[in-house]
């Protein structure tokens, strides 16, 4: 599964990674995932982090599947 | 009733927006503008040599498009508009230009304080300081946030 990332996540883990995940993973279970594999961004997946599938902000209970694109966005900011 | 948003990868020039607003909007009797510009120093007083402001290639300008949309729909407004630059942004650049024109002054103000309230905390940007002591990632403080909630 493709997962990207944005502004300070995208620094300490890189743009775009790919992960095999379990089936039936929910996205808080990626956050778990992700923070063990990559410890440096453990703090930056947790606050006010959103996820998006399909260019839609899902709930941490949310189901992956093998073919989704994951997105974590964090705090936006713009003006 | 107009409604423009636009994402600019180079600088734009705020006083051409403003004159082509003001000529769109000769029928009625007010335009707000407001320019926000890239500060030379951060809020600890470091000195900033430019803002990056990384966006998302489908969202970012969705996100524009929709705040500006919900102004329109909200206030009585004939005009609003959007120009927000991406990118590195030297400082003392404009990096926004939040607009609206209407027939009264008061809903022309209270859009162009909304459009900025939101576009602060909710336009899909990504904002870091570069300077000489290194960079940092800005993020919404929680004034932002409760300015935001102003509107709710």
């Amino acid at each position: 599964m493709k997962i990207h990332f944005y502004g300070r996540l995208a620094e300490s883990v890189g743009r775009e990674i790919e992960v095999d995940v379990p089936e039936g993973c929910s996205v808080s279970e990626l956050r778990e995932l992700l923070a063990t594999e990559y410890p440096r961004a453990a703090n930056a997946l947790g606050h006010r982090v959103r996820a998006l599938v399909g260019d839609a902000v899902v709930a941490d209970s949310h189901i992956v599947r093998p073919g989704d694109s994951v997105e974590f966005f964090p705090p936006v900011s713009g003006g | 009733m107009s409604v423009r948003a636009r994402l600019e990868a180079g600088p734009f020039d705020p006083s051409a927006e403003l004159a082509n607003l003001i000529e769109a909007a000769s029928n009625d009797g007010a335009v707000v503008s407001f320019v926000g510009v890239a500060r030379p120093q951060s809020k600890d007083g470091a000195n900033v040599d430019r803002l990056v402001l990384e966006h998302h290639p489908r969202l970012t300008l969705n996100s524009l498009e929709d705040i500006a949309v919900e102004a329109a729909e909200r206030f009585d407004v004939s005009q609003v508009r959007v120009v927000h630059r991406c990118g590195e942004i030297g400082a003392g650049e404009p990096i926004v230009f939040a607009a609206a024109a209407s027939p009264h002054r008061r809903a022309a103000f209270e859009a162009g304080d909304y459009l900025m309230d939101r576009l602060k905390t909710e336009a899909v940007f990504w904002k870091r300081e570069e300077g000489p002591a290194g960079a940092s990632w800005i993020e919404p403080t929680e004034a932002d946030y409760a300015d935001r909630g102003r509107w709710e």
